[in-house]
């Protein structure tokens, strides 16, 4: 019971850390840039969202998997992706993406854009506008972002079969050790599992609804 | 002192509205005065480097910021060019110190420090230093906005309708310290307004803005008594625009008749005989004279007329006038007469009265 729990904790945490860092990286460019290639950004960082996680799990256990350039360095490395907790948070970071993204930059673009164009003419550069202005007063949706993330990707489970399979103490997160208790005729275990699971859920909601009541702040008054 | 000369002529598009500024100007109080979606706004965006022009010149003092020739653009932070845009734009999430100092990124602590003390006590903010942008007044919040643009020392000052969204007794002393500013910094300011009473109290040029063109541009009152078009006077409050024939000269003076009357007028010396003219009068320079007070020896730029309609304006009234003429046509006028006259002289509507027109009031617009 505890080491899934642990596990899962430990995933869904790297996960979120990873999806936050590129997804407030991505939401920035993308609530700069009106053109073609932000187009295509903006629909390939959504694509997850969208595709089944086990098909999405697929393209990546080829895209890192033995066979391919990019895992076979990371072999000679000694950082292997497949069947490893890496892997799984990867997978999870991926699948949580999109909500970082379209929650960070649905805050970014409600700053008001004479903000920036005043910073501009007071002489200070794209970046040092990002970090003083657009981030400070964006930031609710950024953490709104992060915990969406943290909760998509606790409840993930076909990505990370896919990329991680699902061996005990190594890559068997909360869900997946429900369905093995459910496949075993382990009722008990897979009802207290679930409680678990349920109640870390109820948490993050009620922690989401107390930012989301204030996740357009960041105009003139807070 | 520096050449703070500020030339700029160039074309900008703006959905399907092209936008043509073109004028120049010394280290004054400019005004860019139009009715609202001119392209007042874009104007100042386009000198700040916001937005780009398609093509044109723009040059500050000795400085080009702007060639589309010489591909020259000199992006916001290096112009060196303070913008305060309509709604302030304060940072909400900093103090007013940190508003006022977020500019001086490259200067030290202590000459920052300095600097926002210096700026924090003209503009009367001392007690304000540690307050957040909302729990200050509008027109504290102006004077902060002011004072942000100004820390870096730019030379140049854009001003966005800096008094749109205030009442009317802060409006009054932001005029003043406006016009404070410009004096004691010495560099252009560059403000925009569709106010008429505002862009006449503080304007030293004034630039009118009409769909994109800049319709006529020269001190404050050359545009306000002799504007180049019929339009511009009409933006300009100069009501009264009407087509008379120049007549021969009598004795010193010249003359217009206008649908049968015949009006003396300064000027027209170059006007050859019989041509149509077109000229205008402001309103609050026509005289209304009850028929009890028309006993006055001349009858001189004298037309009969009806009073069908009085406005009280507070300080004035505003009149309108129906003359009838000889031809048996009807055309109105308008006047404004200060309160205390327009009591004396017991004017009500329906009532016959006397127009009396100086002849210095008449503005002949020059030839299209």
């Amino acid at each position: 019971m505890w080491k899934p729990l642990l596990l899962s904790i430990q995933i869904a945490g790297s996960a979120t850390i990873v999806s936050l860092i590129a997804g407030v990286v991505i939401a920035a460019l993308l609530s700069r840039w009106r053109n073609p290639i932000a187009g295509a950004l903006d629909a390939f960082v959504t694509l997850p969202m969208v595709l089944p996680p086990t098909v999405l799990g697929y393209f990546l256990l080829v895209f890192w998997g033995a066979q391919s350039p990019v895992g076979q360095f990371l072999d000679q490395i000694g950082l292997p992706l497949v069947f490893t907790w890496r892997g799984a948070a990867l997978a999870a970071s991926v699948v949580a993406l999109p909500l970082v993204v379209l929650s960070s930059r649905a805050a970014f673009d409600a700053v008001d854009p004479s903000l920036r164009d005043v910073a501009r003419t007071l002489g200070r550069s794209e970046l040092s506008i990002f970090l003083s202005i657009t981030l400070p007063l964006g930031w609710r949706g950024v953490l709104s972002g992060g915990i969406l993330a943290f909760a998509r990707a606790l409840g993930e489970f076909g990505a990370t079969l896919m990329v991680a399979s699902n061996i005990p103490g190594k890559t068997q997160t909360l869900p997946l050790a429900i369905y093995d208790a459910v496949q075993s005729g382990n009722q008990s275990e897979a009802n207290l599992l679930a409680l678990g699971l349920t109640l870390t859920a109820i948490i993050l909601i009620l922690a989401f609804r107390r930012l989301g009541t204030t996740i357009v702040g960041g105009r003139a008054h807070e | 002192m520096s050449d703070f000369r500020l030339r700029i002529k160039f074309e900008i598009q703006y959905h399907e509205f092209t936008l043509r500024p073109d004028f120049e100007a010394g280290a004054e109080l400019i005004v860019i005065f139009g009715p609202s979606g001119a392209g007042k706004s874009l104007t100042l965006r386009a000198l700040a480097g916001l937005v780009k022009p398609l093509k044109g010149k723009i040059r500050l003092g000795k400085n080009v910021i702007f060639d589309s020739e010489k591909e020259i653009d000199l992006p916001p932070q290096r112009r060196n060019v303070g913008y305060v845009p309509q709604n302030y734009a304060l940072f909400p999430h900093r103090s007013i110190a940190e508003n006022i100092g977020f500019g001086l990124h490259s200067l030290s602590r202590t000459k920052r420090d300095h600097r926002v003390q210096e700026l924090l006590s003209t503009m009367r903010l001392e007690k304000e230093a540690e307050r957040k942008p909302n729990e200050i007044s509008g027109g504290q919040q102006q004077r902060v906005a002011l004072a942000r643009a100004l820390a870096t020392r730019p030379a140049l000052l854009l001003l966005d309708e800096p008094l749109g969204a205030l009442d009317e007794p802060i409006r009054e002393h932001l005029r003043n310290e406006i016009k404070d500013i410009q004096k004691r910094y010495q560099i252009p300011v560059v403000l925009v307004t569709h106010n008429l009473a505002e862009a006449y109290t503080l304007a030293d040029k004034l630039v009118v803005i009409e769909s994109g063109e800049v319709a006529q541009s020269g001190s404050r009152d050359e545009v306000f008594r002799r504007p180049h078009t019929p339009s511009v006077a009409k933006l300009m409050g100069m009501d009264n625009v009407f087509e008379g024939i120049v007549e021969p000269r009598a004795e010193d003076h010249a003359l217009i008749s206008w649908e049968g009357f015949l009006l003396r007028t300064e000027g027209l010396s170059s006007l050859p005989e019989r041509k149509l003219v077109l000229f205008g009068i402001r309103p609050e320079e026509l005289e209304l004279l009850s028929p009890t007070q028309t006993s006055t020896d001349s009858t001189e730029n004298l037309i009969p007329c009806l009073v069908i309609n009085t406005l009280s304006r507070g300080a004035d009234h505003a009149l309108t006038c129906m003359v009838n003429t000889p031809e048996g046509l009807s055309s109105a006028w308008t006047l404004r007469i200060p309160h205390r006259q327009f009591i004396e002289s017991g004017l009500t509507v329906g009532q016959e009265a006397m127009l009396r027109v100086a002849p210095s009031a008449i503005h002949i617009f020059p030839e299209q």
